[in-house]
């Protein structure tokens, strides 16, 4: 398992504990630690009398620590982490001791337990009922929603920019009050987009759209196909359960994570990891949500490799994903992606053309190079065709000081050929932009 | 024929109420789709929305990219040089990740002598470093290489002065790296500098003028008296200031010599019979019945002694004996070092011109002078204490640390181990003070500290129950830092 001080700090829960995880990790603070298989640990000598003992899960990468920190993971997680990654000859092989022994038999146990959790019987007629009810408050908010649109429609969006942010933030509040999180999270994007960018009214009205498509597709929902109707139910906000998803098949890959991103969204805190599976070359987007303080369920590396099953939301284009179960997390060797622009175009294209639900894929090609007009940047492929890339200065240096102005494959997020660079892979390592 | 996108645009920027969509003006196949959807509605604005859903998907669906080719950047040219072992890697990200400059500069130090560069991941973190930090900037530009060099070419703020000669940085230059070009330049080439700043002299303002006129001070030669001399003309009061304290410097300009061939005669060597005649017994004699030429207070030659340690006469004579080059005296009194500062500690009234033959030797950087006065009369002529040995500079750096927490105007040498002794000996005396002597002292001199300080470090006691939880925590510190100097030490 090689993983970077930066994948190592990209766990940390906030600036404050990334700065506190690095003062953790100094040999001198740590004794009795260990590495086995599954797991890593050491003891570390706090304000208190007693050592706090530390824990990491290496599979599913969770910590835990007798420290009473309330960060997940706590500074000494990070710390003895960060060690390992400095210092390997600090961690012998030997079998766990009883302490970690226990919470790793205790975590098996839990899953296990979660898994019977979902095999006992609900009360279906309770659950319709209750389904009937939200379904009737979503249909008034959706009503609602379509009499705004029409009415933004029908004046012209050119007073956006004053009226919009307290217009939406508004509407989103009523969406969440209506129960269709799903919307609300559409509407909040309108409040929270940049008026002050030029030609802010094409992303407008690309949002609005997106909106206005599915909440007509959902009064349509009767006429739709299972997996579109799956579709804009998971949109509007009627998420299916993880329990119902593990239910499904999945889809058995090595997982390459491409990259990571944290948002915070008022309280709570939404982490987008994007996934390439090797061998079947599906993209993935698991979500994970969570409240500041508490821990995502996984926490995925970007540039490691988890052997996993993936189940995926119904969809036309499955795309988002959740993680059925996890083996072990590996160091990835050759990772291959689109061979040109054309292929990788063509590809999103044919996604677009299937579902007008998608906005936002990663991609990976391989050979690229750097190439500038002036102050623009653009990444061409092998065949020599040009495509701009959004780049801000730092992730550029970046760029630059790792590619050398070479040859190198890349992570991309972006639609319509306009992409940024997440991730680069050189001579067998990826680099995090 | 109008982009179909534009026209929803369009539309939408002035509403339905006014202007629906000109589907003629767009591709006529979409145009009858267009047309077809708007029939499907009544409403203007569901016409416009189911339309303008139709034209995203088309949008979507059927994007391009220019198909221009953009030329290629020149990629950097290959390293000469090896990059350095992981283990180094990883020590240098645990000083990146401490912000540890004293041990980045140990790091860069240990990369250059084994002639290793680091990895090319770390060039922008590292490029930003210098670009705050000038004294690390030859080093770093020796450790990125050839990836460090080609990067610096796409981000001018990397493009430091160092690669450029002092001639351009002086012509070009803000007026801080004037300066420092200035200086730099008369370390390397004391007559070049200055013959620099004369060609500039008349159209420098004249708070430059003060400000380059102090880098003079730096190998200040008798060639440089003439150019000195006629800047004592300048309006400038802060210029001529600057200018008569430079040319009070050079052992032998007009100056120095005026006052030592008025001073040579108050001091002179008297033979006194002591025990009946039978021992012949040498005193100093001075004459304090002198009156000082007027123009010797244009050279700042006061009488008046806020100290009150010196008479008006005597505290004149201070500044006189301090204003000439101690070795003036060996040659007028046929004595040395030693023998003549024998003879001003024999009596109470000429003991307390010891200081002023410090202050001379201090002026004129007389090393031998200093280390006579340092070892036998507790003298420190600061200027002199860098031609000391290893072992005296940090004699004086312990003994003044209450004075001078800056230790490096004692041990200036950066790229120089401290003995284990010294370095004791100092956490000795700081770990008493935590809350002067925070973990920030030590992080900045943390590459001098030797690694085998290590097994003894927790022998330091500290008494005082309230310091010692504060000082615990500093020794933490110090020992974290140590560790990862003994991982950049194994890793190269």
């Amino acid at each position: 398992m090689n993983f970077t001080e930066d994948q190592i700090l990209a766990l940390a829960p906030d600036d404050a504990s990334k700065k506190s995880g690095k003062e953790q990790a100094n040999p001198s603070k740590w004794s009795n630690t260990g590495i086995d298989e599954k797991s890593l640990w050491g003891e570390c000598q706090g304000s208190g009398k007693n050592p706090y003992r530390t824990q990491v899960d290496l599979a599913n990468i969770a910590f835990k620590c007798s420290c009473p920190s309330r960060k997940f993971p706590c500074k000494h997680g990070l710390g003895v982490l960060l060690l390992y990654c400095r210092e390997r000859s600090l961690f012998a092989a030997k079998d766990s001791p009883a302490w970690v022994k226990e919470w790793m038999d205790k975590r098996e146990e839990k899953a296990e337990k979660k898994q019977e959790k979902t095999d006992k019987p609900v009360d279906v007629e309770a659950q319709a009922k209750r389904q009937q009810q939200r379904l009737k408050k979503i249909d008034n908010g959706v009503e609602e929603l379509q009499l705004l649109i029409n009415d933004i429609v029908r004046n012209g969006i050119l007073n956006m920019p004053e009226k919009g942010p307290a217009l939406f933030t508004n509407l989103t509040k009523r969406m969440i009050d209506a129960q269709a999180q799903g919307l609300a999270g559409m509407v909040r994007e309108l409040a929270e987009m940049n008026y002050f960018k030029e030609n802010w009214q094409n992303s407008f009205m690309d949002q609005l759209l997106r909106i206005y498509i599915t909440i007509t597709a959902f009064k349509n929902k009767e006429t739709l196909n299972d997996n579109l109707s799956g579709e804009i139910k998971n949109l509007i906000g009627f998420t299916q359960s993880p329990e119902e998803l593990k239910q499904q098949e999945g889809l058995n890959d090595n997982w390459f994570v491409l990259g990571k991103q944290t948002v915070q969204q008022e309280q709570l805190f939404v982490q987008r990891n994007w996934l390439l599976g090797i061998n079947s070359g599906q993209y993935a987007l698991v979500l994970q949500f969570y409240v500041r303080s508490q821990l995502p369920e996984l926490n995925l590396i970007p540039g490691s490799v988890v052997e996993a099953e993936l189940s995926f939301y119904r969809s036309i284009c499955p795309y988002r994903a959740i993680i059925k179960n996890t083996d072990k997390t590996i160091s990835p060797k050759q990772i291959t992606g689109f061979d040109n622009w054309n292929s990788l175009m063509k590809f999103e294209k044919e996604k677009y053309i299937r579902s007008p639900f998608i906005f936002e894929l990663p991609f990976f090609i391989n050979t690229v190079s750097l190439a500038r007009l002036e102050n623009k940047w653009f990444l061409n492929d092998v065949n020599n065709v040009s495509v701009p890339i959004v780049c801000d200065e730092n992730k550029l240096h970046a760029l630059l000081a790792v590619s050398g102005g070479k040859n190198f494959s890349a992570t991309l997020i972006g639609c319509e050929g306009v992409y940024e660079p997440i991730g680069i892979f050189i001579n067998n390592n990826y680099f995090i932009l | 024929m109008i982009k179909p996108w534009e026209e929803i645009i369009n539309t939408s920027i002035i509403g339905t109420d006014k202007k629906q969509i000109n589907t003629q003006v767009l591709h006529p196949l979409l145009n009858s789709l267009l047309e077809e959807v708007k029939k499907s509605a009544n409403e203007k604005e569901e016409q416009f929305l189911r339309q303008a859903a139709i034209i995203y998907n088309y949008r979507r669906g059927g994007f391009n990219v220019s198909s221009a080719t953009i030329p290629l950047i020149e990629p950097c040219p290959d390293e000469t040089l090896k990059y350095c072992s992981s283990p180094a890697e990883a020590s240098l990200q645990a000083v990146l990740s401490d912000e540890n400059l004293s041990l980045l500069y140990f790091w860069l130090l240990q990369c250059s002598k084994n002639n290793k560069i680091a990895p090319p991941h770390f060039i922008p973190t590292v490029l930003e470093i210098a670009e705050k930090n000038k004294d690390l900037r030859a080093l770093i530009s020796t450790c990125l290489g050839e990836r460090g060099k080609w990067i610096t070419s796409f981000n001018p703020n990397w493009k430091f002065s160092a690669a450029l000669s002092y001639k351009e940085v002086f012509d070009h230059g803000k007026s801080d790296e004037r300066k420092n070009a200035l200086m730099l330049w008369r370390k390397d080439s004391p007559s070049e500098a200055r013959e620099a700043l004369i060609n500039v002299w008349k159209e420098e303002q004249a708070a430059a003028k003060a400000d380059l006129l102090t880098t003079l001070e730096i190998n200040l030669e008798k060639n440089d008296e003439a150019f000195l001399t006629e800047a004592l003309k300048e309006k400038s009061q802060k210029v001529k200031e600057i200018a008569l304290k430079l040319l009070k410097q050079i052992p032998d300009s007009f100056i120095v010599n005026e006052i030592w061939e008025f001073t040579k005669p108050l001091i002179s060597i008297k033979k006194s019979g002591a025990l009946l005649g039978l021992l012949n017994k040498e005193v100093l004699n001075i004459d304090l019945s002198f009156e000082i030429p007027e123009k010797f207070k244009s050279y700042g030659i006061s009488h008046i002694d806020a100290s009150k340690v010196f008479t008006e006469k005597e505290f004149t004579l201070d500044q006189l004996i301090g204003s000439i080059p101690s070795i003036l005296w060996e040659k007028h009194l046929n004595l040395n070092a030693y023998q003549i500062l024998e003879l001003f500690n024999k009596k109470e009234e000429t003991k307390k011109f010891i200081s002023s033959l410090a202050m001379s030797a201090n002026t004129f950087k007389n090393s031998e002078w200093g280390i006579i006065l340092y070892k036998e009369y507790k003298k420190v002529c600061y200027s002199v204490v860098q031609f000391f040995s290893q072992e005296l500079k940090e004699d004086v750096a312990l003994a003044l640390l209450h004075d001078s927490k800056n230790i490096y105007a004692f041990l200036p040498e950066k790229e120089i181990e401290w003995t284990q002794k010294f370095v004791m000996a100092l956490l000795q005396k700081t770990s008493q003070e935590p809350y002067s002597f925070s973990k920030n002292y030590y992080k900045n001199i943390i590459h001098h500290f030797p690694i085998t300080i290590l097994d003894k470090i927790d022998q330091i006691q500290v008494n005082d129950p309230l310091k010692k939880s504060y000082w615990d925590g500093i020794l933490e510190e110090i020992k974290k830092m140590l560790s990862i100097k003994k991982q950049i030490i194994q890793s190269f």
